[in-house]
């Protein structure tokens, strides 16, 4: 796209100011790596290796799993008409809904030694332990099994999204005499390669940042490596080396998912698609497939919770304070990083530098990081704001009144805001793609001042991509559970944190509820994305 | 359009930053970082606050978090009080040197010496045991005495525990390194680990479920953790059978929960009064009630299902001593992989 006028100086610096907001808990992650002072190099060089094969298995199985699962659901969805699919479309999604913590502690409860299907075989079979051989959910495969179940939609979605966006493509091509598996392979997966490589990159960033399953079910990757490093032998120093390898990590995803989307040339045309009817084996084949994986990425987690929820003798009534607190640090904390990146996205857009396109970009790794990690260096940077906030005023003698940043929702939106960049600049920069040079100009003929032009022209074109991105988000945070827990002001609690709370404590029991409800509420924002993203001839 | 977003926006962050502003003090009060949870501390903070008319603030994490964020936070911590569930946290808290000495007559009379610090920067206010817990249809109670005995190849594939990383495991090797030094221990640690029926998973309950089960036939597990096992259901007691080990030697290892005053708190004296209720015999015994832990106030009662298990000898070398060794244990488990 052509740059229209210079940018000058002034934004250039209010471009980098506004990006160092974002980016120096970064750099507080990498710093200690410079310091010589060497304490305890025994848990890097040690278990260095475990952590790199298995965060490296973890990440292969996923993507491919996610892949494949992601893309044929996709693709049958978008041929098919079949009966059932418009409810499957949903369904299909619900897994999003579902923090991985809890599905992966459901499966571990269900299928461990002591769990009911075990017990059910021995006690009918009259088995003994090592009479029969069950498959573990405590290891590498089991991990790999839960991240793809609850990351698969990110795929899914994307390439739902870009098959439909081709579908006179598909319809003409069928005209041609080819065959669906044709049409697949030669336009199909060419065409929605970026959407795919765009999905991937999430699922990666995700699985990389992801502690609660992996710790949940014994395995150890970097994230659990950090964690151990750094909280239990409080180690900054390890804990830093390790975080600039998932930093690394999370700048090659980035790059990834940028590389993909520069090659994307080809037209659009948004002709609806013609559906196939399906026969009724394919219609039944259909139905099997996408409801077993739905089943297996939500409903199974959600029916074990139901039964937990059964053994309760009394309802805590804490679960509606516990529900307004969740919708609303969740509202707020979504609608600012819309914000936010509706201003980084645009002015990336609009910037020729590569270096500060690079800079906002670089704001999105906050993705790849474990929340626990980022939160740390927020709290010690929130305190390094308020002491020097506070001594400026003392010494002017402006206020005696003290600042205090540092554990305010404030801070833990700020927070949310630098940890879901990628998702919430992921959609918006989906939108602004739409946005043609063409109205690029007139923006600027009828609007002087740039940031008018975004709010008052480019802002209402993109409602549709602002609205996913938000509920996006919100879904992202009612789910986040390390910053939270970490940031959060006194007696605040939400869900997700009253629900890890619970588990710490191994009442699983008490437990389900506020789980149960995080993962019902995040069901109006996924039908509602549904609903607006998959009509594919509109934008 | 543009004009009233940007008011909007500007009104929304000001009612944030007010509301973090005018979060000061009216009345008076007291900010605690407790990893203890909820459940087992809200009565005991409504006692205090009924008594005192101090209200609590808390935020509960994971004691290391806590730690780690006490030290980030440094002189403008709102910390007043940290309360943890284990030795080793706190050692390391004094250690980060975040913490302050509080000198208090009640305090010191009502907590045994071995139960806190040397320099009074922290006080243990409850106790609990880490035991051997064993299958009654498989083992007999007179075959294990020790804790020495878990590492005999005869139990190969029979014991469950949970990770190194956790925190009472690692208070376990280190009391094991002080009482049978580091060779001893490392030694020790390679027969256990070979003797463990499954890689270490879950909590000290989920062990005590897989014995009764059938996965093990030795468990490892908090005093209290058993008990409130049984309370909710009665027939985990028939089932297994409890084993205080080291009873004729130096006894068995115990840990504390326990509470400290932060270096940089700006409600000390509140704290203080916290402190000393939690360890007077009101608190204890909503504790041991609660909680089914052992009071460290001597003449308050346990709970029923403790007072059962009989009276046991406890380990009396000063937790502090113990702490001491939290680097050097975490190590050698990890060498033998223990994971």
């Amino acid at each position: 796209m052509k740059q229209i006028g210079a940018s000058n100086k002034g934004t250039k610096i209010l471009i980098l100011v506004s990006a160092g907001l974002f980016i120096w808990p970064l750099f507080f992650l990498v710093l200690p790596n410079l310091s010589t002072h060497n304490t305890s190099d025994f848990f890097t060089h040690l278990l260095f290796e475990r952590y790199f094969v298995n965060t490296v298995l973890l990440m292969l199985g996923t993507g491919i799993i996610t892949c494949i699962v992601g893309v044929t659901a996709a693709w049958l969805v978008t041929v098919y008409d079949f009966a059932g699919k418009k409810i499957i479309e949903i369904v299909l999604m619900l897994p999003l809904a579902l923090p991985t913590y809890i599905s992966a502690l459901t499966y571990s409860k269900l299928l461990e030694f002591s769990g009911p299907i075990q017990t059910f075989l021995r006690n009918t079979f009259g088995w003994n332990k090592g009479d029969y051989w069950f498959l573990s959910i405590q290891s590498i495969s089991g991990a790999i099994f839960i991240t793809s179940i609850a990351f698969y939609p990110y795929v899914y979605a994307l390439a739902r999204v870009s098959f439909a966006s081709i579908g006179g493509a598909i319809t003409v091509s069928r005209g041609l005499g080819l065959s669906t598996t044709q049409i697949f392979f030669k336009l199909a997966i060419q065409s929605a390669k970026p959407a795919i490589v765009a999905g991937l990159s999430i699922v990666l960033m995700e699985t990389l940042a992801d502690f609660g399953a992996v710790d949940q079910l014994a395995v150890e990757t970097f994230t659990v490596g950090i964690y151990r490093i750094w909280y239990s032998a409080q180690d900054y120093i390890g804990a830093a080396k390790i975080s600039s390898i998932i930093l690394a990590f999370s700048a090659a995803l980035i790059m990834l998912a940028r590389s993909s989307q520069g090659k994307k040339s080809y037209a659009y045309n948004y002709k609806p698609h013609q559906s196939i009817a399906a026969s009724k084996r394919q219609t039944l084949a259909i139905n099997i497939f996408c409801w077993s994986v739905a089943f297996l990425g939500y409903i199974l987690p959600l029916i074990i919770l139901i039964c937990w929820s059964q053994n309760l003798a009394t309802y805590s009534n804490k679960l509606a304070i516990l529900f307004s607190n969740t919708i609303y640090i969740s509202v707020i904390g979504a609608c600012a990083a819309i914000l936010v990146a509706l201003v980084f996205a645009y002015l990336a857009k609009k910037q020729r530098g590569k270096i500060i396109s690079l800079i906002l970009r670089s704001c999105t790794m906050g993705y790849a990081i474990p929340g626990s990690v980022i939160a740390i260096s927020l709290v010690a940077g929130l305190c390094k704001i308020d002491y020097i906030f506070n001594t400026i005023m003392t010494k002017t003698k402006i206020t005696s009144q003290n600042l205090a940043l540092n554990s305010t929702q404030l801070a833990l939106i700020y927070a949310y805001i630098f940890r879901f960049m990628a998702v919430s600049m992921g959609s918006i920069e989906a939108g602004l793609s739409k946005v043609t040079p063409q109205i690029d100009w007139l923006a600027r003929i009828y609007t002087r001042n740039r940031l008018v032009g975004l709010f008052a022209i480019k802002t209402p074109m993109m409602t549709k991509s602002i609205f996913i991105g938000f509920l996006l988000v919100f879904i992202e945070i009612i789910k986040e559970l390390p910053i939270t827990l970490i940031i959060r002001p006194f007696n605040f609690e939400t869900l997700a944190t009253y629900t890890h709370i619970l588990i710490e404590d191994e009442r699983y029991f008490e437990a389900s509820l506020p789980a149960l409800t995080v993962s019902s509420i995040c069901i109006i924002p996924i039908a509602t994305i549904i609903n607006k993203s998959f009509k594919s001839n509109s934008y | 359009m543009l004009k009233s977003l940007f008011i909007y926006i500007i009104i929304i962050f000001s009612i944030f930053m007010l509301s973090s502003i005018y979060a000061k003090q009216q009345t008076p009060e007291i900010n605690v970082y407790t990893a203890r949870k909820e459940e087992l501390i809200r009565e005991l903070f409504a006692e205090f606050t009924k008594t005192t008319g101090i209200k609590i603030n808390f935020i509960s994490d994971e004691a290391s978090k806590l730690i780690a964020r006490i030290e980030n936070e440094g002189s403008a911590t709102p910390a007043d009080l940290l309360m943890t569930s284990d030795i080793m946290t706190l050692n390391l808290a004094k250690k980060k040197d975040i913490l302050a000495p509080v000198h208090s007559k009640m305090l010191q009379e009502a907590i045994p010496g071995y139960l806190r610090d040397i320099d009074s920067e922290w006080f243990g206010l409850t106790i609990r045991a880490r035991v051997i817990l064993y299958a009654k249809d498989k083992i007999k109670p007179s075959e294990i005495s020790d804790y020495e005995d878990l590492a005999l190849p005869k139990w190969k594939n029979q014991i469950l525990i949970r990770s190194s990383k956790n925190v009472y495991n690692q208070s376990l090797v280190a009391y094991m390194i002080e009482a049978r030094g580091i060779e001893e221990t490392r030694k020790w640690i390679r027969g256990l680990v070979s003797n463990f029926t499954r890689r270490p998973q879950g909590g000290d309950t989920d062990q005590i479920k897989a014995l009764i089960s059938g996965e093990g036939s030795i468990a490892i597990a908090n005093t209290y953790y058993f008990a409130r096992l049984i309370e909710s259901d009665k027939q985990v007691a028939e089932k297994v059978g409890i084993i205080f080990p080291n009873q004729n030697n130096r006894g068995t290892h115990i840990n504390i929960s326990g509470a400290a005053v932060v270096k940089h708190a700006k409600n000390p004296e509140n704290a203080i009064k916290l402190l000393e209720f939690l360890a007077s015999p009101k608190a204890q015994y909503i504790y041991a009630k609660q909680n089914h832990e052992y009071p460290v106030l001597s003449g308050v009662e346990s709970s029923a299902i403790l007072k059962n298990w009989g009276s046991y000898k406890a380990d009396e070398v000063s937790l502090s001593t113990i702490a001491e060794h939290a680097k050097t244990a975490m190590i050698i488990a990890n060498e033998a992989d223990w994971r």
